[in-house]
């Protein structure tokens, strides 16, 4: 039974577009949810697995979101090959980054990665190629070799292919032998010099595939909603990013899904009735998460789990 | 070669404290030679020093490298291993992940290979590794746990088991036994008769004189950083200077 619950669930969402036909603004909102949750799932990776923090996270989605509009609006490319673009210019931007985690841990590392951020979006308020403070606007939407996808649902399909693929790897890196020499990075740095782990090679791989994740959401973001403007990407949503992470649960796979479902659908949900108290029932809930739910939202995928183990009798 | 590893002149300052002073030490090939000396004398820095996490002057020979050019995550590659004093294991991973991890150096992947599921520690040969580790340290039954459910003892197995699986040439060892009982204590005794047998030199920093005396070929002493008395177990406990160092001036 086990076994299914994952096709079936996958089914159920190939569908959703279809079951939510007569509502599209959903379709957009999980568009979104899909794109944080890519987000979120690279500063998992980094964080959660890694355990080197960063508050310049949303940086890294400005970079991939702004790369791939210059490519496509000033010169003309196929999104597909502006996207490859963006992702090694990710890559490349990652690892800048993660060159002062050689150095700096915790607090530092915070301080440090926020600055980074900073500067990022001081640089794109200044250029003229990016539209400066007036904001990136008219980003074409995906084009797909000619086909060019103008409905919620086209783009959910899309979104949702990535949005698979980046959890597809997220899962076999955490179980691989790079994932494992992150792990053992975070838990002991000692330990994991003593069985030949390059420490410095590891922060760095965990740098390079969040900023990578990131990008990839950027891209998306860029070509879902069409316009971009550096504040989007500031201090506030690498705040929210981290939470994100946080309240999911550090390190599990399903963490990031689920609070990025939460953060966009709460506030939405309780807004609809309650306007001016919605922020304040947000930050409730989300400390009651952080105190009441260790693991943190995917705590709720471990109890169902071993609940359905019960069941079976295993 | 007649040495397996040799310290020559060995100083490390803290400041103005001066925690191992111009010490020299040679370990052989197939013996557990100790290290042991009061608290503080210097020991645990010595260990530091061969995995270069700390400054020093002088020089280290392991085989005929230059330990003082090697990166720390390199040693294991030419055959050094250790364990810790206040346990490096990985809490967030089983005992049996813990343990292949110690292959670490060992198993060849690359990036598409991982981010496509292929688990180069279920690959041919490398279980079977595994398994004569987890034999050998009678820790088959513990596999699925995470260290900290586990008593203190059968965690510093774990730790000896990750130290062992790459088959290292000379493996340091930091108070294997302190805080193991009895019946664990005769059972790491054991063990590390076992791995000498095996082929691995045994470099061991230790508190504990009885296991000391019984186990180890070569003994060198050291107080307040200095080395103070080296030989076999007999000469040494019948040493003035080690009583001495030991029980205060008579």
């Amino acid at each position: 039974m086990k076994k299914f619950i994952p096709y079936i669930l996958l089914i159920l969402v190939l569908f959703l577009p279809l079951i939510l036909r007569e509502t599209p603004s959903i379709i957009g909102y999980l568009n979104l949810v899909m794109i944080y949750g890519i987000s979120a799932q690279g500063l998992n990776l980094l964080l959660g697995i890694g355990g080197q923090i960063s508050l310049g996270h949303a940086a890294f989605m400005a970079i991939g979101g702004y790369t791939s509009a210059i490519f496509v609006v000033h010169y003309n490319f196929p999104f597909i090959i502006a996207l490859i673009i963006s992702i090694v210019v990710s890559a490349i931007f990652g690892l800048i980054v993660g060159f002062p985690s050689l150095r700096l841990k915790g607090f530092y590392l915070a301080i440090a990665t926020m600055a980074l951020g900073n500067v990022v979006g001081d640089v794109l308020r200044r250029m003229s190629i990016t539209g400066g403070d007036q904001g990136f606007r008219n980003i074409p939407t995906f084009d797909l070799f000619g086909f060019e996808l103008e409905s919620y649902s086209s783009k959910f399909y899309l979104i949702l292919f990535f949005f698979l693929l980046t959890y597809f790897i997220s899962r076999n890196f955490i179980k691989s032998k790079s994932g494992k020499s992150l792990i053992a990075m975070r838990d002991s740095e000692v330990g994991a010099l003593s069985v030949g782990v390059n420490i410095s090679n590891a922060k760095l791989l965990a740098f390079i595939l969040a900023s990578v994740f990131a990008g990839l959401s950027g891209v998306l973001y860029a070509h879902d909603i069409s316009y971009l403007h550096p504040s989007n990407f500031a201090l506030p949503l690498s705040i929210n990013l981290l939470a994100i992470t946080i309240i999911g649960g550090l390190g599990t796979l399903w963490g990031p899904i689920l609070a990025s479902l939460f953060w966009i659908f709460l506030p939405l949900i309780i807004g609809s009735k309650l306007e001016l108290l919605s922020s304040v029932i947000f930050g409730i809930v989300v400390i009651l998460v952080v105190l009441f739910l260790p693991r943190g939202l995917s705590e709720i995928i471990f109890r169902i789990e071993r609940n359905l183990k019960k069941v079976n009798g295993i | 070669m007649i040495f397996l590893l040799k310290i020559e002149n060995l100083t490390v300052e803290f400041g103005n404290l001066i925690a191992v002073n111009n010490f020299n030490m040679e370990v052989k090939e197939g013996e557990i030679h100790a290290l042991i000396g009061p608290n503080g004398a210097g020991k645990t820095t010595v260990f530091n020093a061969i995995y270069n996490f700390v400054n020093y002057k002088g020089n280290i020979f392991f085989l005929d490298y230059n330990l003082k050019k090697i990166s720390t995550y390199n040693l294991v590659n030419i055959g050094l291993s250790r364990t810790y004093q206040n346990l490096s294991l990985f809490p967030t991973l089983n005992v049996i992940e813990n343990i292949q991890l110690g292959l670490y150096r060992k198993l060849k992947s690359n990036f598409i290979k991982d981010i496509f599921g292929f688990d180069v520690f279920k690959s041919k040969g490398v279980t079977e590794k595994i398994q004569e580790v987890l034999t050998l340290l009678n820790l088959t039954q513990y596999i699925y746990y995470y260290p900290s459910f586990l008593p203190y003892g059968t965690q510093k197995l774990v730790e000896l088991g990750r130290a062992i699986i790459s088959n290292p040439k000379l493996l340091l060892l930091d108070e294997p036994a302190a805080g193991l009982n009895t019946e664990e204590k005769i059972y790491f005794r054991e063990i590390l008769r076992k791995l000498r047998d095996k082929g691995i030199t045994l470099l061991i920093v230790e508190h504990d004189m009885e296991l000391i005396m019984d186990i180890s070929d070569y003994i060198t002493v050291m107080s307040f950083g200095n080395k103070i008395s080296e030989g076999k177990p007999l000469e040494i406990a019948n040493d003035k200077n080690v009583i001495e160092a030991y029980l205060g001036e008579a």
